[in-house]
This record gives structure tokens, C-alpha cells and sequence, in this order.
């Protein structure tokens, strides 16, 4: 069994608890301003170019990641790092329980409120234009991207204490800076996997931006980093020792 | 039900956290004493499955601990550290522990756990708002929530009052003559000894003595004692002191005498007739090594 139906509950709660649903909401309804924002006052500017820079700029590059990575840490990092984990690890449910339930669910809530707020954002700041295949474009980008953020993430959470500081290291200089600087490093870069799925699905009904990695690369390469972060967290949680000398 | 180690060993890189130990735990209360820093955490927590035996075997009735998910539905395991989930009530805390242990009926059975712990009244509460001693007996109450055969305790009358402690060896002495096997480590000497069959002492990671508890209190007591004595007059009373057999040494220090003597009993009864006997006041008696740091590396010695 993968799932584990009172542990995803359980992740459920402490997803949200200590005021992070908060905090998670207003990341996510942040588009949603921005959309509000340009149909009040910039009303003659092209809707068109404004989703896309928004939805690629702003979702995929800012909330998507940040959402993955503040829920991962809340998920799993921190019942590993306060000694939590020892309820569940002393129970009869096999390690691999633990490990696709906890990916699932923090996937699950990530790409819930991206793909929301990506639904809503565009539908408001678009008003009627005809441009559906774009934001189902972005939202199938944003719950790709969120479900390989949270194995990513969770995965370093398992791997060292430190799991959210390298997390934000790999978003701002491997994503932010260098996967800018030439083409090889976007191979490696989970935002380009979103952008490529985003315009490969876009183009069906309009040409109004491109992304630079094929999408058939995209995918191949988003199939291995998903099967290498679950292979691994479950492989490290199954040899994952608790206690200390004392 | 049995729990088994035969040598095992568990290192940390250069460290030796526990050091060939081999005993076999069976139905009724065993104790584990050892000052803290002895390995006794690092032993519950490689009986629990929670860590790899770096070498020998831990077998909780005949399966292997390490890597045996199906073990904990006869196992229950106490750990010292007291993060629990905050964000959950008692309640909700001893039930979800029922639920992950697949029990027919969760709600049930936390308020039948909650009730044995005397926690019914405080179970609707965060545990975020529990004292130590509280947060101690939900998480007892989580165990016992499953009703498993073997438990393990990591120091649990930590933070409990008095009375509470008195109620909570009630409580495992029920339980253990019903007969489960458990074990319950303490680096009180008197904790354990009011509670259990059965002593392990484990000390630098090595098991320093087992048996019955009488024959390791008797081991504990039956040991050279030292004492300062300060009195109206100390050279009168130490001739009178070194006179007699079990006396080892008597030493003049600045502020009275150190005595050492090879039985407790003798010297405690002896001493006061001695001094009444030759007219003399005794102001001052201090045991200087009742520390259980010194009753231990007088175990390892021994």
C-alpha cells in the first residue's frame, strides 16, 4: 500500500498548523492582486503579455517553488529534526508508506493552490479573451513543478538538517542565475521543465511565448528526477536511524 | 514475549555508545540503570528498531528488530525526548498513535489509554499546554493506546510529581503481571528499584551488573563508604573509630576527619556509641560519595 491514509491526514495538519496555511495563502493569492491590480489600472496594456510574464515570472519562478519548499520542510524536515518521526517509524506501516504518502500530499496541497491561483489569476487579468490553452498551459506547468519541488525538497529535508537553506540555494543561484547564463544547465532546472510544459501546451491555440528546453526533454528529464527523489527518500528513510548516544 | 541482544555493539565513528551487551528481557519489570551518557537511550533505541546493531543481534520475540515494521504491533516504545505534535489535543495525539497501529476502535481505545494515565480530564487539551509530567503520560497513553506485549520506557518519571510517579508504578506493575515484558531505564537508583524484578546497569556502554534487584541494591550498599566527621574532639573519636575491624582508614582534613569504612551498617550503628561512649559531641556527619556516579565506578571496579 503507498498510501497511507491516516499519515496523509496527519501531513494535512501539519501543513497547515502554526499559522502556515496563512502564509501559503497569501503567496498563492498574490497573482490573484496582481490580476486585480492590472485590470484596474492598466486596462490598455496587453492582457496577453502581462499573464504570461506574470504566470511565468511571479508562479513559477516565485510561489511555486517557495509554497513546495515552505510545505516539504513543515511536512517531513521538521518531524526529523524535532525526533517526531519516532511515532511514526515505531508503527507496523512499511517505510515506503511514509515516504509517498508525505510526497503526495505535499505535492498534492502545493499544486492545489498554484494551479488555483494560476486558474483565477488568469481568468481575471485575461477578462474573456480566448486564451484557455495558455493558462491550462500554466497550470499543468505549476502542478508538474509543484510535484517535483515537494520530492525534491522532501528529499533534502531526509538527506541533511540543512535541507531548506540548500533548497533556497538551488532556487536563487542553479534557477535564478545560472540556468540564465547558458543553455546546458537548463537540462537541470525544474522551472524550465514548467515553462516547457506551459508553451508546449499553449502553442496549441496561440504563439505568444516559447520556452527554450523541448518539452519532450522536459519531461524525460522531470520522469528521472521524480523516480531518483523517491528511489532515494525511500531507500534513506528505510535506513534512516533515530536516537543518540546518551 | 522475549526480547533478546546477543553482543551487540553500536559505535558512532571512534565512539562506543553501547559495547557487547548481551541479556534477555522477559515477562515482568526490568530496569535499566546507568548514570546518563551510560548508552542506556542508544540500548532502547536499538531494542526499539530504531537503530542498526553495528555488530550482534536484537530479536524481539524471535523476529529481528532492525528493518521489521510488523514487530511495533507487539512493541511499544516510549521515547525520553518530549516533541509530540503540538498542534494536536491529547485526544487526538493518543488516537492517531491507535489509528497508525491500525486498532478496531481508536477513539475507544485513547480514552481507555487516556483513563489508565489518569489524563481524562486534560485530553481535550493541546499538548502544547502540557506540563512535562503530563506530556510523559500521553505519550505512555500512545503506547499503551495498542496494548502492545513488550514496551519500552526511556526514563518516563522524568517531570512527574511525586504522586504521579507513584501512580505510574502502579500502573506498569498491573501491566506486568499480566504479563507483559518491560523495561523501564532510570539513572535513579531508587526508581528502579521500587519498580523492578530485575536490574540491568549498564555503565560506558557495558552491561556492569544484572539480576534480581535485591542482590544489585545489596551490591550497591555493600561497598566501602566514606564520610567526613567533625566533633568536639577528633583525635579521641578516631582512636576509638580505628579500633574497629571494618574501619579502612581514618584521614585528618582541614575542618574534621574522613573515615572509610567497609561496612555501612557497622560504622552507621558503632559511631554514635562510640561517641557517647567516650564523652564526646559529634557536630557534624556527611557522606562525601553518595553520588551514583561513585556507587557506579565502584560496580565497574568491583
Amino acid at each position: 500500500m503507498l498510501i497511507n491514509r491516516v499519515i496523509a491526514g496527519l501531513t494535512v495538519r501539519q501543513l497547515l498548523a502554526r499559522k502556515r496555511w496563512l502564509m501559503v495563502t497569501l503567496l498563492a493569492a498574490l497573482p490573484i492582486i496582481m490580476a486585480l491590480l492590472f485590470r484596474l489600472y492598466n486596462v490598455d496594456d496587453d492582457a496577453l503579455t502581462f499573464v504570461v510574464s506574470m504566470l511565468s515570472d511571479l508562479v513559477l519562478t516565485v510561489c511555486v517553488p517557495v509554497i513546495a519548499l515552505v510545505l516539504a520542510s513543515a511536512g517531513l524536515g521538521a518531524e526529523v529534526d524535532d525526533g517526531t518521526v519516532v511515532y511514526l517509524l515505531t508503527k507496523p506501516i512499511a517505510r515506503t508508506a511514509i515516504v509517498t504518502t508525505k510526497i503526495l500530499v505535499i505535492a498534492g496541497v502545493t499544486a492545489l493552490l498554484n494551479v488555483v491561483s494560476v486558474v483565477l489569476a488568469g481568468a481575471i487579468a485575461l477578462n474573456g479573451l480566448d486564451a484557455t490553452h495558455l493558462v491550462i498551459g500554466f497550470a499543468a506547468g505549476a502542478a508538474l513543478g509543484s510535484a517535483l519541488y515537494a520530492a525534491l525538497f522532501l528529499t533534502l529535508g531526509l538527506l541533511t538538517r540543512r535541507g531548506m537553506l540548500i533548497g533556497l540555494t538551488y532556487l536563487v543561484v542553479w534557477e535564478g542565475t545560472l540556468s540564465g547564463l547558458f543553455s546546458g544547465t537548463r537540462t537541470l532546472s525544474i522551472r524550465q521543465y514548467m515553462l516547457s510544459t506551459a508553451a508546449a501546451i499553449s502553442h496549441a491555440s496561440t504563439k505568444v511565448f516559447s520556452a527554450p528546453l523541448p518539452s519532450d526533454r522536459a519531461w524525460i528529464m522531470s520522469g528521472v528526477i521524480a523516480v531518483l527523489c523517491v528511489g532515494y527518500s525511500i531507500q534513506r528513510l528505510r535506513s534512516f536511524e533515530v536516537g543518540q548516544a546518551g | 514475549m522475549t526480547v533478546d541482544l546477543g553482543n551487540v555493539s553500536k559505535w558512532y565513528g571512534n565512539i562506543v555508545a553501547v559495547n557487547d551487551v548481551s541479556f534477555t528481557l522477559a515477562p515482568g519489570i526490568t530496569g535499566l540503570l546507568g548514570p546518563n551518557g551510560a548508552g542506556k537511550s542508544t540500548l532502547l533505541h536499538l531494542m526499539a528498531g530504531l537503530l542498526r546493531p553495528s555488530g550482534g543481534s536484537v530479536t524481539v520475540d524471535g523476529l529481528a528488530a532492525w528493518h521489521h515494521p510488523a514487530m511495533y504491533r507487539t512493541l511499544g516504545f516510549v521515547p525520553e525526548s518530549e516533541a509530540v505534535y503540538p498542534f494536536l489535543t491529547g485526544f487526538e495525539f493518543v488516537q492517531l498513535n491507535a489509528r497508525l497501529q491500525g486498532v478496531a476502535d481508536p477513539d475507544s481505545a485513547a480514552r481507555r489509554a487516556l483513563a489508565q494515565v489518569e489524563m481524562s480530564a486534560a485530553q481535550d487539551r493541546p499538548i502544547a499546554t502540557y506540563s512535562k509530567g503530563m506530556r510523559q503520560r500521553a505519550k505512555i497513553a500512545a503506547v499503551l493506546a495498542h496494548d502492545p506485549r513488550v514496551m519500552l520506557l526511556d526514563e518516563p518519571f522524568n517531570g512527574m510529581d511525586p504522586r504521579q510517579r507513584v501512580q505510574m508504578m502502579a500502573m506498569l506493575r498491573q501491566l506486568a503481571s499480566d504479563g507483559r515484558t518491560i523495561l523501564v531505564s532510570s539513572h535513579i537508583l531508587e526508581e528502579v528499584d521500587r519498580i523492578a524484578d530485575t536490574v540491568l546497569v549498564l555503565i560506558g556502554g557495558r552491561l556492569a551488573a544484572s539480576g534480581p534487584s535485591r542482590v544489585i541494591r545489596q551490591l550497591m550498599t555493600d561497598r566501602p563508604h566514606t564520610f567526613t566527621v567533625r566533633s568536639n574532639n577528633d583525635r579521641v573519636l578516631a582512636a576509638a573509630i580505628v579500633a574497629q575491624a571494618t574501619t579502612s582508614s581514618v584521614e585528618f582534613v582541614p575542618g574534621g576527619m574522613t573515615i572509610r569504612t567497609a561496612d555501612l551498617g557497622v560504622f552507621t550503628r558503632s559511631l554514635p556509641v562510640l561517641a557517647r561512649d567516650h564523652g564526646i559531641s559529634l557536630l557534624e556527619i556527611t557522606p562525601t560519595d553518595e553520588s551514583l556516579e561513585s556507587v557506579f565506578s565502584y560496580l565497574i571496579q568491583g
